[in-house]
């Protein structure tokens, strides 16, 4: 048993845990590859193996070093993520460079895993950079991103960089298939879920993706007037909310177990705020996180439209075929479908820097009636 | 685990470990105490916020050896407010239970699994340097010098405490750049070769409460990437304690090139007298402005804050040299001064821009001063 095992078929992953011998260990590590390149697994692979006493520079997987890591509970691996749009400057300080002036504490190693750095904003970049530049002896960093061109040249040029694949559609299926899901949705969900086994889980999991889903492929049909739009663009903006009042109740549960194991008494103020701002910058995220899946859904179903009259060979949204057929065989332009896409992608890529979220949707909207006109989608079958 | 011990035992020792529980605590389990019984008939009671660790023991008939992590502030406030006389501890599945007298109390305990290994329970010596000090001129010692260490995050070597252990001696040294407090101190046994290691101001702060009247002597064990401070208790455990802490690495600067080996113009002062001037006369040096020393035949000590108001006050003193003002923070001035224990401080001074040393009667403790340039 290896901590590599559950990572293995993923070809790019097996070549970094061959890297990782002992005599040329690099000391900073940027991990590139999209949501489903299962880079934080890796991330939390390769700090298991740098500090299995079991199995050095492999990770048994069993001793209690290797199963504290993976669960995410050691105290010389440290995970830092946006709780927000943004890791801000006060968080690389408080999280990430006071640590690493510190001796470990059990480990051999110190791991510094830095989920989502290209959200790091220039400053937070410039603050991690002399860390980074003279880490202290037995110190790691692991930055994991799926937008390169987002860290500053300074910070990516002291990494050694490593480029995750993707997971491959069918080990997605298998996978699905062999945790209990009909084998007709696991295919079309690792179709759909473009090489992300957590968005592919979660699509077939107990919450409400499936059926949002659905809802995000009915708006270009329903798109059918600027008015329409508008009403749209506040039905998404609804169903994030609903996604974001969810959570909510997560995190009320959160605040009572922090109550039952503090108290509540004097000297717990500090730690209720924390959890009180990591809160309000986790509602953020999930509300974003929805509007991204509506845009990329949109965005998916416009680009089936283009690849079905280009052969339709790479077609995501099979479920619908029918109806994207229907759109291929209208008169909507091939300039306006390309445009859909673009507008898409990048609305999705404003509310990550924190756009206004009602007001992205509702220009996203009128847009995408202006550039896919109703009238030229005569005939669309519905 | 399953145990009987004396309501007072139990209070005193989760009190003294629950001092290392902090509320920033990045570990959810790090918000518990870990609790060890064990078949020679001593608990173990630890808590860590991985910087400072902090662990005691007491007696108990112990009746099955075991281990839990019970939530920290709870269990203290429950075990503070039982009456005293005999308590039954026993840890379960996932819950402990404390009995006394009448009373059944039920707690949720913490996951076991999600504890960290302490390592200063490894007690392998081996692989380390031990030295071994006076109790009393440790506690002192670190009165001295950890005032000194910057609160600055930013410069996080200049928050901790220099210590630079040689066979028969260890000099500690803390500077937050506007002042510097070294002190030397005797040890019994010390490394070959000179070793040097920085630890958190916070740390040796909590480590000067706990010797707060211990007598004998606390044995450092400096090992790879930690120090373990302990004292042995007597034959009933009482006492017995261990504080380990992390260091800070980096390269803490070179002080010893900052003080002189010796100025021209020395003044001698009573101690008393210089710390109650410094206070009355710093009053009036508000908005960070500092307080002028005239130092002549006796030495006036001045303030001037515009708007607010000005005082000056003179004392006695010995002076040998120039005449010359110089300026300091009072505060600053004051935790020199209160730093010193003997009766009489001596100050020697370059000149109005360079830093001043001030000394006791005992030449093991200096205080370098950085003056205020006066506009």
């Amino acid at each position: 048993m290896s901590v590599w095992d559950p990572l293995r078929g993923n070809l790019s992953i097996e070549s970094l845990a061959r890297q990782m011998s002992a005599d040329d260990l690099a000391h900073s590590w940027l991990l590139l590859g999209s949501s489903g390149s299962d880079k934080g697994a890796a991330a939390v692979a390769m700090a298991a193996a740098v500090n299995c006493e079991v199995a050095p520079m492999l990770g048994c997987g069993d001793c209690s070093t290797c199963l504290r890591i993976l669960r995410h509970r050691h105290p010389d691996v440290h995970h830092v993520s946006p709780e927000g749009t943004f890791i801000l400057v006060d968080q690389i300080r408080e999280s990430v460079i006071a640590e690493a002036t510190r001796s470990p504490f059990e480990a051999t190693s110190k791991v510094f895993i830095l989920e989502e750095a290209d959200r790091m904003n220039p400053a937070a970049q410039n603050a991690l950079l002399k860390t980074l530049e003279e880490p202290g002896p037995a110190t790691m960093f692991i930055l994991l991103s799926a937008r390169e061109e987002e860290l500053l040249e300074t910070i990516r040029s002291r990494c050694r960089v490593i480029h995750l694949q993707r997971v491959p559609e069918e080990h997605i299926a298998t996978v699905l298939q062999a945790e209990g899901i009909a084998t007709d949705k696991a295919l079309l969900a690792a179709r759909v879920c473009e090489g992300d086994l957590h968005r592919a889980r979660s699509l077939t999991g107990s919450g409400r993706a499936w059926e949002r889903r659905s809802l995000w492929l009915s708006i270009p049909r329903r798109l059918t007037s600027p008015v329409d739009g508008l009403d749209l663009a506040a039905e998404i903006v609804n169903e994030a909310r609903e996604a974001v009042r969810d959570r909510e109740m997560h995190q009320k549960d959160e605040v009572v177990e922090l109550a039952e194991a503090l108290g509540e008494g004097r000297g717990t103020t500090s730690a209720r705020n924390a959890l009180a701002k990591r809160h309000k910058r986790e509602l953020r995220r999930v509300e974003e996180a929805v509007l991204a899946e509506a845009l990329d859904t949109m965005g998916s179903f416009y680009r089936d439209v283009l690849a079905l009259r280009s052969g339709g060979e790479s077609v995501t949204n099979l479920d619908v075929l029918e109806e994207l057929g229907g759109w291929a065989d209208s008169g909507v332009s091939d300039l306006g479908l390309l445009a859909a896409v673009e507008r898409c992608v990048s609305a999705r890529s404003a509310l990550s820097k924190n756009a206004n979220v009602p007001l992205t949707m509702e220009t996203t909207m009128l847009e995408l009636t202006e550039r896919v006109p109703p009238d030229s989608r005569a005939g669309v079958r519905s | 685990m399953k145990f009987r011990c004396e309501r007072d035992d139990l209070v005193g020792a989760v009190q003294f470990a629950s001092r290392a529980i902090s509320n920033r605590a990045t570990l959810p389990v790090l918000s518990g105490l870990r609790m060890e019984a064990t078949e020679d008939g001593r608990v173990r009671v630890a808590a860590t916020d991985l910087e400072l660790t902090m662990e005691t023991v007491f007696a108990a008939a112990v009746d099955e050896p075991g281990k839990a992590i019970v939530p920290g502030r709870l269990f203290g406030e429950m075990t503070r407010n039982l009456s005293s006389g005999q308590v039954s501890v026993a840890g379960t599945d996932g819950e402990v239970e404390i009995g006394s007298g009448r009373g059944r109390f039920r707690v949720r305990s913490l996951t076991p699994d999600d504890y960290p290994a302490l390592p200063i329970e490894d007690r392998d010596d081996s692989a380390g340097v031990q030295v071994s000090v006076n109790a009393t001129e440790l506690a002192a010692a670190l009165s001295q010098v950890v005032r000194a260490a910057s609160g600055d995050e930013s410069r996080q070597i200049l928050t901790g405490v220099l210590c630079e252990l040689e066979i028969g001696s260890v000099t500690l040294a803390a500077t937050d750049s506007y002042r510097l407090a070294v002190r030397t101190l005797e040890v019994v046994g010390g490394p070959e070769e000179q070793r040097k290691v920085v630890l958190p101001a916070r740390t040796l702060g909590e480590l000067g409460r706990a010797l707060q009247g211990a007598a004998g002597s606390v044995t450092a064990l400096v090992k790879e990437n930690l120090v373990a401070f302990s004292v042995e208790g007597s034959a009933e455990l009482a006492n017995e304690w261990v504080i380990g802490s992390r260091f800070i690495e980096g390269e803490f600067p070179k002080y010893r090139q900052l003080i002189p080996d010796s100025y021209p113009n020395t003044l001698v002062v009573d101690r008393e007298r210089l710390l109650e001037v410094t206070k009355r006369v710093g009053l009036l040096a508000q908005n960070n402005l500092p307080v002028k020393l005239q130092l002549a035949a006796e030495l006036e000590v001045s303030a001037h804050t515009p708007d607010v108001g000005e005082g000056q006050e003179v004392i006695e003193a010995e002076y040998e040299g120039e005449p010359l003002v110089i300026a300091f923070n009072p505060q600053f001035l004051a935790d020199g001064a209160s730093a010193i224990s003997s009766q009489r401080i001596e100050m020697q001074v370059g000149d109005g821009l360079k830093p001043a040393i001030l000394r006791g009667e005992r030449g093991d403790f200096t205080y370098l001063l950085m003056p205020v340039r006066l506009s």
